[in-house]
């Protein structure tokens, strides 16, 4: 079953200028974070959003739970169409959308104690009270691995680790039982070695609540550990979707080729020959025409540069938007 | 041959908490024209220990003992001076962050030039000039962005002249912390690329401090693991990652998942420690699955086991 469709959503930012800028000239600037992307995800699936920096992949994220509000398209998450959802509309979905970021040192309140943050949200939806809230968020700082919990409970942000804080805002996310989760680089501040604990409990969070997820990473080798479909993105633009496996081992666009054949390994007999894009990524506020890998790409073709590649359907669960295909 | 050989240095850092025993009592030999990963996570002391070869360690470190033999001269006896001719010139160092260790106010030419009249008052204008066009031609820059400034180039491209700057004297060693990982998977990998064709082409020899292991694996002829301060591992890459000896060497390979491989990953349990107060004995002792008695009281010596060294009581 779906429970998220995304389709032909756009976001893009104004650029900030100065004073004499606006004055000089009218024009307004935009950049092009997400550019008219498609997918769906189904229920219990992990589904990673993979690509550099800049290519748009966290502003997905922000747009499907609504921390920003897309400019054109559609989200329906659940059967509800939420693209213009207002705020008191909202409120009753964020029970069931969740989102972790990066920067555990950010994401939680330091003056509040890990426990009154993992209970808030269910004095704030008005699901327990505070006794009740007390004992819920005990048991899930149990269940994040943060024991004992009557110690964590008392204690501030400060006074825990990176991986502990992360394992904290999993918690706070998770204290609501909600069906849906983006995860945006949960894992890329925290430690080599704890890295695996982090990933390991929210695989088992998918597992025991049949959680749905929407994994955001720029490490392609998180990605085939967690997820079951993966698209790839860059510049604001979906290239290619398919099951993780069949994508490692069947990369069909040229850029996640190149990707794939840059990912440090430690089995680098399975590397596939080298593809090297010309150049760094483009500027998203003047994208260029076309695909827009085409200026990098050592298999374009004259067509490439005029007309947008769409997303096509190649068999095995598997989509590329390239005109080669 | 060896080119540079550091014997049991300890490098503490005198903070409000304690004493941080960064790095403590570790021996490393590079040999010419060999790169080497020094990979640990944060808090390893990898970065304080490429930081006191070159002498640059911020004011609440002191180098407490030990020796860094490069090219038969020991570093940490030298003045001041006498390191400044080596910095730069005999060897270098590359950031993680190329944005601030670039001048933002000066042209990218200008600080290459700079950099090679500090070293050659011999060399007049005009041939650094063509020097620094070379070098940045030869990094997989234009020479006619010669005249741009650090913002005008892209994050990858800055580290690219970074690597210019470090490598137009030629120096036998390079220092590289955390060259790439500011820097996307496509650039990084590009970036290394770089590393590796100066490595061949003018005998270089780079240490190359990492916090990730497939990536000093795929690229270096020999890695050191680091952890808690002390160097526990140090072998060719291929046997350190296909068979590694080391508990902690073991448990970092099984805990990172790989692109190519559908694998399990296994945690290892427990955290790094707080190094004012390091643990007794063999500091891995609280993680390690195969931990005995002895390993809390006394501290493994340095072992040579099948060409490699390891630092663990298993091997004893």
């Amino acid at each position: 079953m779906v429970l998220l469709s995304v389709s032909n959503l756009k976001k893009y930012f104004p650029l900030q200028k100065s004073f004499i800028e606006q004055v000089i000239s009218r024009r307004k600037q935009y950049v092009k974070a997400v550019d008219g992307i498609s997918f769906i995800i189904r229920e219990g699936e992990v589904f990673s959003l993979v690509g550099e920096s800049g290519c748009g992949k966290t502003t997905t994220g922000r747009l499907i739970v609504r921390l920003e509000t897309p400019d054109s398209g559609k989200i329906v998450f659940d059967g509800k169409d939420i693209t213009f959802a207002k705020e008191k509309e909202l409120r009753p979905l964020r029970r069931k959308m969740q989102i972790i970021f990066q920067d555990p040192y950010a994401s939680l309140n330091p003056r509040m104690t890990i426990g009154d943050a993992i209970a808030e949200p269910l004095i704030i939806h008005g699901i327990a009270d505070k006794k009740e809230a007390k004992e819920e968020a005990l048991e899930m700082l149990k269940s994040v691995g943060l024991t004992p919990p009557e110690l964590f409970y008392k204690a501030y942000p400060h006074q825990l680790s990176g991986g502990q804080r992360q394992r904290v805002v999993i918690a706070r996310a998770m204290i609501l039982k909600p069906k849906f989760i983006v995860a945006d680089e949960p894992v890329s501040m925290i430690d080599v070695s704890l890295r695996a604990s982090i990933l390991k409990l929210l695989m088992k969070f998918k597992k025991d609540f049949n959680l749905t997820m929407l994994f955001i990473t720029h490490d392609l080798a998180v990605a085939r550990l967690i997820s079951d479909v993966v698209a790839v993105m860059y510049l604001g633009k979906i290239v290619e979707i398919a099951p993780v496996d069949e994508l490692v081992e069947n990369p069909l666009h040229p850029y996640t080729k190149a990707l794939l054949s840059s990912v440090p390994t430690i089995v680098p007999q399975m590397k596939r020959e080298k593809i090297i894009l010309k150049g760094d990524v483009p500027n998203p506020i003047n994208p260029p025409s076309g695909c827009r890998l085409h200026p990098r790409c050592p298999l374009a073709i004259e067509r490439c540069s005029k007309e947008e590649p769409k997303l096509k359907y190649v068999g095995n669960n598997h989509y590329v938007a390239c005109h080669l295909l | 041959m060896t080119l540079l050989k550091i014997n049991n240095l300890k490098v503490y850092y005198y903070t409000r908490r304690g004493i941080v025993k960064a790095v403590d009592n570790v021996s490393l030999a590079i040999n010419k024209g060999e790169m080497v990963g020094l990979v640990g996570e944060s808090g390893s002391g990898k970065s304080t220990l490429g930081l006191s070869i070159i002498r640059v360690l911020p004011p609440q470190a002191k180098i407490i003992s030990g020796s860094v033999i490069f090219n038969g001269t020991d570093l940490l006896k030298l003045s001041e001076r006498e390191m400044r001719k080596i910095r730069g010139k005999e060897i270098s160092m590359v950031f993680q962050d190329p944005l601030t260790s670039l001048d933002p106010l000066q042209k990218i030419g200008d600080q290459i030039v700079e950099t090679i009249l500090e070293h050659e008052p011999n060399i007049s204008k005009q041939e650094a000039y063509n020097m620094a066009k070379k070098v940045l031609q030869e990094v997989g820059i234009s020479p006619d962005r010669i005249g741009n400034y650090p913002h005008q180039l892209s994050g990858g491209q800055r580290q690219r002249v970074m690597i210019a700057l470090a490598t137009v004297l030629k120096p036998k060693l390079i220092i590289a912390d955390e060259p790439t990982t500011a820097l996307d998977v496509i650039v990084q990998d590009r970036i290394m690329e770089l590393l590796s064709a100066l490595k061949k082409e003018y005998g270089m020899s780079i240490l190359f401090i990492t916090h990730d292991l497939a990536l000093a694996a795929e690229r270096s002829d020999k890695i050191a693991v680091m952890y808690a301060g002390h160097l526990y591992e140090y072998g060719s890459s291929s046997d350190i990652v296909n068979k590694p000896l080391h508990p902690y060497t073991k448990g970092l390979i099984e805990s990172i998942p790989d692109v190519f491989m559908r694998k399990e990953i296994k945690e290892i349990p427990g955290q790094p420690p707080d190094l004012t107060k390091p643990p007794s004995g063999c500091r891995f002792h609280p993680r390690c699955p195969y931990r005995m008695p002895k390993c809390s009281r006394e501290e493994p010596p340095i072992l040579q086991v099948n060409g490699r060294l390891v630092k663990c009581w298993l091997y004893s």
